[in-house]
């Protein structure tokens, strides 16, 4: 490996440190950060599958909705897209395809088929998310160790099914549940993969290893070109293996400002947009209709529908798939509102409203991720303890989990308005955050103030909305 | 500031509707549950807690200090728990299975305690809650708290807004 970096290199650069540049160049370096995941997920699939059929006592659901889900919201703003670097949902398949967990092989296993064309993007990974969503609140996936089991077991078998049909990540980047969320959300992160330079990867190099990969290492399994058009975290899991086979060195990990993404993307898509508008408003819009509607929206929809068994209930299900639709709906008519009225104040006639949409989804995903934190951090601190509880109980009957442990109530760490203090704090951080960015993205010749801020308005004052909802809906238990 | 103005009138007025929206959603419709019944004291009481997603029936519980309780709740959807702490209760709740606690004296200062579910049940289970209101306390200390939070997050706006049109690098 060639070691003159060239000019690019500062002092944000992670690479530029010792031990982080020996560990990304170890060419193993995603295989051992994948072990400790896939021992875990084992005992987490082990118990969730046979222990005990209780949400707050089974270790498989609590690591898996709380730990886990906790851990993804926070990581996506230190490290982006890490997560897709240790889940052994993924990387197990992709060591399958190649017939190797990380040597250079001669043989390969599966078909290698192109992913087809009409499906290179994210609405299919967007539906599937909603889907996701839906079944956790329709069905409680979340608080029943079986189904819970069952998501793992179905995620591991479609990835190793996609993977020896098609080539690359396929399901990862294009059909994983997951992938739109953690992509988008990604675009938060304080931190990047990059080339260097511009140069070299233009004028001097044919092979364009990081996308094709070489004798011995492999070509990017996202597909995607660091050399060339990466220029957002949508899509790096991080894997490093770009960083290997760069023969200009010219790949580097590095600081940046906080989410530059969510403002800096040069062609932003559509789709990409379209899922973050999603999630913010499956983050506030609505939690919040639910709150309001859906006890009394299912005792309407009982007189329409047959009774059935709760949970599994047609007017509840049905119930849950009208405030989604209708949450949903409402996020994205205001979104679409909002760029017109932002559009007409700029007075500009270079700007579309799909433009401004595109770049305005985008820049709202801190206002969701702040909320989905809120949520979680609730229940983080008053009932608190439960980590302890289920290690223990799972610990009794190793890897089984089928002896209930001696319980300590649920134990507060802070009280409910202290709680709702920090969410607040944590709330106006993401207005704060999302507002930031719009700044950056408002269309408008940047010499001209007023109409500046004049197209800062509509959307701003849908930030504020967004952010009043989660507001309102959290404090609601405190009235 | 012509465009300014002329941005800023339908905006505010829009934030101003849904923001009202939001208030009365939030507190309109989802608590028109009723308290339970007045307590006897003496006696042990049981008090029945029905909880869906994302809420409990009734929201607000009455008891008397000294008073002793059982907690009888009941799932009508998917599992939930049912939660208070400064009780020590936590009762796991399937659909149609009562779960009852053991019983339990309140032995706590008059004062607004929180019901909450304790399983991680979804989008809206940060908000499932609901109060036990011991002996006849004062209004509860956190109902302004949503207010003064709608008024920073007006003010973050505002602040920012100050800052948008300045020549961006
Ligand atoms: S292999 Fe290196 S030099 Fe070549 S295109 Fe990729 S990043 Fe650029
Ligand atoms: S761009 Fe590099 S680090 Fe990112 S997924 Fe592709 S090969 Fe891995
Ligand atoms: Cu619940």
């Amino acid at each position: 490996m060639s070691t003159t970096p060239g000019a690019g290199l500062d002092r944000r650069e992670l690479t530029r440190l010792g031990p982080v540049r020996r560990a990304v160049l170890l060419p193993s370096f995603q295989f051992w950060t994948v072990l400790p995941t896939l021992a875990l997920v084992v005992v987490v699939l082990v118990s969730a599958a046979v222990g005990l059929e209780h949400p707050s006592a089974n270790f498989g659901t609590v690591v898996t909705w709380i730990v886990w889900w906790g851990g993804l919201l926070v990581s996506f703003v230190l490290v982006g897209r890490a997560w897709c670097l240790v889940c052994p949902i993924g990387a197990i398949p992709e060591w399958l395809q190649r017939l190797s967990p990380w040597w250079g092989s001669r043989y390969t296993a599966g078909l290698g088929l192109p992913w087809p064309r009409r499906l290179r993007n994210l609405w299919l990974p967007t539906a599937l998310f909603v889907v996701f969503v839906f079944l956790d609140n329709g069905y409680g996936m979340s608080n029943s160790p079986r189904m819970t089991a069952g998501l793992i077991a179905v995620l591991a078998l479609g990835a190793a099914w996609v993977s020896l049909v098609f080539e690359r990540r396929a399901f990862c980047r294009y059909l994983c549940p997951l992938t739109a969320f953690i992509g988008t959300c990604a675009l938060t992160s304080v931190f990047e993969l990059r080339r260097r330079d511009p140069a070299p990867c233009r004028n001097a190099c044919p092979t364009k290893d990081c996308y094709r990969g070489n004798a011995r290492r492999y070509g990017c399994p996202m597909g995607e070109f660091p050399g060339g058009g990466l220029e957002s975290n949508l899509h790096c899991i991080l894997c490093t293996e770009c960083v290997k086979s760069c023969p200009h060195d010219n790949i580097a990990l590095r600081w940046r400002a906080p989410g530059r993404d969510l403002w800096a993307m040069s062609r932003p898509r559509l789709d990409g947009a379209c899922a973050a508008a999603v999630i913010v408003g499956l983050a506030t819009v609505v939690p919040l209709l639910a709150l309001a509607f859906l006890p009394e929206l299912r005792s309407l929809l009982a007189r329409l529908l047959p009774a059935g068994v709760p949970p599994n209930d047609p007017p509840r299900l049905a119930a849950v798939v009208l405030v989604f639709g209708v949450g949903l709906g409402a996020t994205l008519g205001l979104l679409h509102a909002a760029s017109l009225l932002s559009r007409w104040a700029s007075g500009s006639a270079r700007v579309t409203t799909r433009a401004l949409f595109t770049r305005y989804a985008y820049a709202l995903i801190p206002v969701g991720l702040s909320k989905l934190l809120a949520d979680l951090l609730d229940h983080a601190f008053r009932t608190w303890g439960v980590l302890s509880n289920v290690t223990s109980a799972l610990l009794l009957d190793f890897p089984w989990n089928r002896v209930m442990p001696e319980r300590a109530s649920a134990t507060d760490l802070l009280g409910p308005l202290a709680v709702y203090g920090l969410q607040v704090a944590l709330l106006l951080g993401g207005l704060l955050w999302s507002l930031e960015a719009l700044r950056r993205t408002a269309p408008g010749p940047a010499a001209d103030r007023a109409s500046g801020v004049a197209s800062f308005l509509p959307i701003a004052g849908l930030a504020l909305v967004l952010t009043l909802a989660s507001l309102w809906t959290l404090g609601s238990g405190l009235l | 500031m012509r465009p300014v103005l002329r941005a800023l009138l339908p905006t505010a007025a829009a934030v101003l509707l849904l923001a009202l929206g939001i208030v009365w959603l939030a507190e309109g419709p989802g608590a028109t549950a009723s308290p339970a019944d007045a307590p006897t004291p003496g006696t042990t009481r049981e008090v029945a807690i029905r909880a869906q997603a994302w809420g409990f029936r009734p929201r607000v519980v009455r008891v008397a200090p000294g008073e002793t309780l059982r907690l009888a709740g009941i799932s009508e959807d998917i599992q939930h728990g049912l939660a208070i702490n400064d009780l020590g209760v936590n009762l796991q709740l399937r659909a149609g299975q009562v779960a009852r606690s053991p019983a339990v004296t309140v032995n706590l200062p008059e004062g607004v305690y929180t019901i909450q579910c304790s399983v991680f049940c979804g989008l809206g289970h940060a908000s499932m809650k609901a109060k036990l209101v011991v002996g006849s306390p004062r209004a509860a200390p956190g109902s302004g708290a949503p207010w003064i939070a709608s008024l920073l997050g007006l003010a973050v706006v505002v602040g920012v807004a100050f800052r948008a049109g300045r020549p961006r690098g």
